[in-house]
Order: structure tokens, then C-alpha cells, then sequence
């Protein structure tokens, strides 16, 4: 969070593997209190960290487990709706050109999913980068053990326990 | 029985809707980022370059001091992502679960895995998107902490 903060951007959330929440059960900060925490959003509730929002998913990738940043700065352009089409008379081909599947002669039904985004990434002037500021920053956090440190700042991470 | 084509029962109207939803649920970039509807295939956005800054005039009647305030275009692309699959007629046929509520979430996730895989880590991304870092994964113009200055070693308390 430092590191984003130090390009004079806030840090409106963050996106972990769903293993990084293992690291941070029952962590707490130096008043003691729980570095996860939950917020009202809408009828719903949502994971926070550190009072922003934080988006756990399962990555297939384990070179980074964690993201923070401004994200309003990550464009996803959502040309199309995702949109599905089914048909039992259709044929599923591979890269050569073979015929996988053919719905009507193996009594089968393809089905199709598809959808249109772009990305871009804005690398956005501030007071403190005017030549623009990089929004993200990414670690990699140990699945179990202690480490609860991030950027240059510390937290207190022993497990469970309440600061009296 | 109805025949395989009829397909009323199995799949909902409302498909659509409650796909993207699913896909947002599981996508840390479409949870997280900022969702903006494109018209066209190519859709240009301004954004600024520079900040403006303001001076003091040093005295009344003293002279304004200039600043810039410029934009700049940047464009997204959209691309298209996709999953073909195919269901036995005979499991549509005879199946006692409702296929399609079974069959949406694995699409919805394969779309969200895709796009989360393609912005935060390049895998398989499209020319337009961001792509890795020279110093490997991050598909984002990210700094890297993973090796910083000071490690990131448990507290000493």
C-alpha cells in the first residue's frame, strides 16, 4: 500500500488468492484489530482489508498472490454482454481443422460462450509523479507463518492475539 | 420427452445477465476495476497529461501565472474471449439435474479466469491488453514488492 500511496494515489483495493486469506486469519495490527474485516455494500457484505475492499479469487498463477492499488485506474472496456449460443447441427473443430465434434452425427449439442473486453491502464499524473504514477504494486505473500508486512510498513502478526 | 432442440426449461431468458453477474463474483479485475461500456470496437479516451498549477500573483493587479493543462488519447481494444463445449443430447434428455444451473458458473468462472489471467498476469493476453513487464509476470504497470527494500520479514514483536 506504501508504494502506492507514495505515487500520491490512494489505494481503493486489493485482489489476493484465495491462499493469502490464511495468512491473514486472526492477524491483527497494533491496536489490535483484525487486519480483515468486512463492510456493508449494498444488501451485502464484502471482505475488506485494511478498510478497503479486497477481491479473493483462486489465480492459477502462484508468482504473485497479492495486488493493491488505485483501481479505478484499470479500464475494462465491456463491449459485449456475455452471450451463449447452442446448436445441436453444429461442429467443433480444433486448430487443424479436424472435426472434434459433430453435433449431429454423435447426437451431441456444442455450446458457446463468448464475450468482448478490452483493458487499458491509465498511469495517472499526480502532485507527486507529474510524469505519471504506476497504480499498482504486487507481492508475494508466504501461504502460512507470520509475515503480515507489506511495503515498508509492519503489522503485528501474531496469530490470535488480542491486544489487551 | 421434449425434443433436444427445445432447450426451454434447461436455459433461462435471463441468461446473459446472470452469466456476467457470476463472472463479476469471480473476477478480481471486473469486482475491482472500473466497467466501461463500449460502443464501438475501438473506443478512444481522454485523460490528462498534465496538472495544472496555480501561482500566487504576489501583489494585487500582479500579473496570472500561466499553466499548462493538456490531455492525451489513449484507446482500448475490445477483444473477444470464448469456450465451445458440447452437452450429450441424452444427458439433456435424461437428466434429473437442471444442466444449465450446473453448466453456468463453470462458464461464467472459465471467462472470469481467462480475463483475470490475460490483465493481472499477461497469460495469453492479447496484443492490446497490457502486457508483461520486462522483468516478467505482472501484466499491470505495477511496482514490485516482492523483492523490496527492506524484506518483508516478521515483526521482531
Amino acid at each position: 500500500m506504501g508504494q502506492v500511496e507514495g505515487q500520491g494515489l490512494n489505494v481503493s483495493g486489493h485482489a489476493a488468492d484465495l491462499m493469502v486469506k490464511a495468512s491473514f486469519r486472526g492477524v491483527r495490527d497494533e491496536t489490535g484489530a483484525l487486519l480483515l474485516g468486512t463492510e456493508q455494500a449494498g444488501t451485502g457484505q464484502r471482505n475488506t482489508l485494511y478498510g478497503v475492499p479486497i477481491a479473493y479469487n483462486s489465480w492459477s498463477t502462484r508468482n504473485n498472490n497479492f495486488l493493491s492499488g488505485a483501481w479505478n485506474n484499470l479500464l475494462i472496456g465491456v463491449r459485449q454482454d456475455i452471450r451463449f449460443a447452442m446448436d445441436p447441427n453444429a461442429v467443433i473443430a480444433d486448430d487443424a481443422g479436424k472435426v472434434i465434434i459433430s453435433g449431429f452425427q454423435d447426437n451431441t449439442t456444442p455450446m458457446k460462450v463468448w464475450a468482448r473486453f478490452g483493458c487499458v491502464v491509465i498511469k495517472p499524473v499526480t502532485v507527486r509523479t507529474p510524469l505519471g504514477a504506476k497504480p499498482f504494486a504486487r507481492a508475494l505473500l508466504s501461504q502460512f507463518g507470520a509475515t503480515g508486512g507489506e511495503g515498508n510498513e509492519v503489522v503485528t502478526t501474531k496469530r490470535g492475539a488480542a491486544k489487551e | 420427452m421434449p425434443h433436444p432442440q427445445d432447450f426451454s426449461g434447461v436455459i433461462p431468458v435471463e441468461f446473459s445477465s446472470q452469466i456476467i453477474e457470476e463472472a463479476i463474483q469471480q473476477s478480481a479485475v471486473l469486482q475491482l476495476g472500473q466497467r466501461l461500456p463500449m460502443g464501438t470496437t475501438i473506443t478512444d479516451l481522454p485523460i490528462p497529461k498534465t496538472l495544472p498549477k496555480a501561482a500566487w500573483t504576489g501583489a494585487p493587479g500582479g500579473r496570472k501565472a500561466w499553466t499548462d493543462l493538456m490531455l492525451e488519447t489513449t484507446s482500448i481494444h475490445a477483444e473477444e474471449v470464448a469456450a465451445v463445449t458440447a452437452i450429450p443430447d441424452s444427458y439433456l434428455e435424461d437428466s434429473t439435474i437442471n444442466i444449465w444451473a450446473w453448466a453456468r458458473p463453470r462458464l461464467s468462472e472459465a471467462i472470469a479466469v481467462a480475463l483475470d489471467d490475460a490483465i493481472l498476469f499477461g497469460l495469453d493476453a492479447p496484443p492490446t491488453f497490457p502486457q508483461p513487464s520486462a522483468t516478467g509476470v505482472g501484466g499491470l504497470m505495477h511496482n514490485d514488492y516482492s523483492t523490496p527494500s527492506r524484506p518483508l520479514a516478521p515483526p521482531t514483536r
